[in-house]
């Protein structure tokens, strides 16, 4: 299966404890794609460390969403939260650890904000390295 | 004295050598002797989540506090006794550095399994696997190898940074050092610091990946260790550059504080 002609959404609370699942989701998606195993590895760090982002700059939000689509073939990966954000993204995001990671191992991140300024993380997988 | 006459306790030809102890040269022998039945022992422990070169390290600590216990007059042979104490040893070892947190058992087994699976592969196909190509080989469904990708980093490796090697050098030498830019590469030189506290191996392995770009699969060859292991170090490593910082930051907002607003 190369494609994901349906986008997948997920709602979880916004707590650490739920980011599991949000792991799980993703490496579903990427397993999906024939990713190898260790690029659905990095699709779990890279989701994990957005969800601790935004855990940590938006602590009153109730939920964490998670879009994945996809595009020429990669994972395009979107987490936000449910409550708009007064600045976004803080300096300290663009310092944190977890942005730094998220840069090394995902292509083109981005912080984005949606229509009513929901803060939310947006990035591509690597492009898939096909099995023989 | 012929092996027949050798009484039976003494049948792996040990005792004269102990009787010889404390003399280094004979402690020595002994070690020398018995280091391939610590190896057999090791091996017989692997493919369980833990590197071979850590159950080799263990059974060699292991072989050692044998020969330094042994007692030659109880009419036991060595070879029983070292056998006994290092498969011990083994055994405490996975006991110590086994599951971080809680893990059902039969995730464990499938985890475990995943990990053989995926070392099996990875050797046979030269290159990271898809899940769906170790859910075939392990009979198990695709839900459940990517269930088990989350226990397997449950799973904490030994730390190789110190232990020691064969002829006595630090596993961490035996990887080479981090590149000096790694430093003061551009948005990493605010963790530095906190970098610098992780063993050379694993700021090696960030540092080829990060830096260098390498897919685990091709540090895993670099380094000369499974890319499960690979997978698990760069988990443990970014978390606990993590917790570095975070700490950091809290003595730092300590510190700051008045004396009379510290809890």
């Amino acid at each position: 299966m190369d494609d994901l002609s349906t986008p997948i959404t997920v709602n979880v609370a916004a707590r650490p404890d739920a980011l599991h699942i949000l792991r799980v989701v993703a490496a579903s998606a990427a397993a999906l794609l024939q990713l190898p195993f260790d690029a659905v590895d990095e699709v779990r760090i890279a989701v994990d460390e957005a969800g601790i982002l935004l855990l940590d700059s938006s602590p009153d939000a109730d939920a964490l969403q998670l879009e994945i689509t996809t595009s020429d073939g990669s994972l395009l990966i979107t987490l936000g939260t449910d409550v708009p954000a007064t600045e976004w993204p803080r300096p300290s995001d663009r310092e944190s650890w977890s942005w730094t990671v998220i840069q090394g191992l995902t292509v083109n991140p981005r912080f984005v904000s949606g229509d009513d300024g929901r803060p939310a993380i947006r990035f591509r997988t690597r492009s898939p390295m096909k099995t023989p | 004295m012929s092996e027949e006459d050798q009484p039976a306790s003494d049948a792996d030809g040990a005792v004269e050598l102990f009787r010889r102890l404390p003399d280094p040269a004979a402690r020595e022998e002994l070690v020398e002797r018995f280091l391939p039945l610590a190896r057999h022992l090791a091996r017989r422990f692997a493919g369980r989540g833990e590197s071979l070169d850590d159950l080799i390290q263990v059974a060699d600590l292991g072989l050692l506090n044998a020969v330094d216990r042994f007692d030659p007059d109880r009419g036991v042979q060595f070879s029983t006794f070292a056998a006994v104490t290092i498969t011990g040893e083994l055994k405490r070892h996975f006991r110590d550095r086994g599951w971080s947190i809680r893990v059902p058992r039969s995730l464990q087994e499938s985890a475990l399994l995943v990990h053989r699976t995926l070392e099996t592969l990875w050797q046979d196909l030269g290159r990271s696997p898809t899940i769906t190509e170790i859910a075939r080989q392990a009979d198990l469904t695709e839900e459940a190898v990517i269930e088990a990708m989350d226990a397997i980093q449950a799973y904490s490796p030994a730390s190789l940074d110190a232990a020691v090697s064969e002829d006595g050098t630090a596993m961490s030498e035996t990887v080479g050092h981090a590149d000096p830019s790694f430093e003061i590469a551009e948005g990493w030189a605010s963790v530095a610091p906190a970098l610098e506290k992780l063993p050379v191996r694993e700021r090696r392995i960030l540092y080829l990946r990060f830096f260098k770009g390498m897919t685990q699969t091709e540090i895993a060859q670099e380094i000369g260790i499974s890319q499960m292991h690979i997978s698990r170090l760069i988990a443990q490593s970014l978390e606990r550059v993590r917790s570095e910082i975070r700490g950091t930051a809290a003595r730092g907002h300590d510190a700051s504080e008045p004396e009379g607003d510290r809890r």
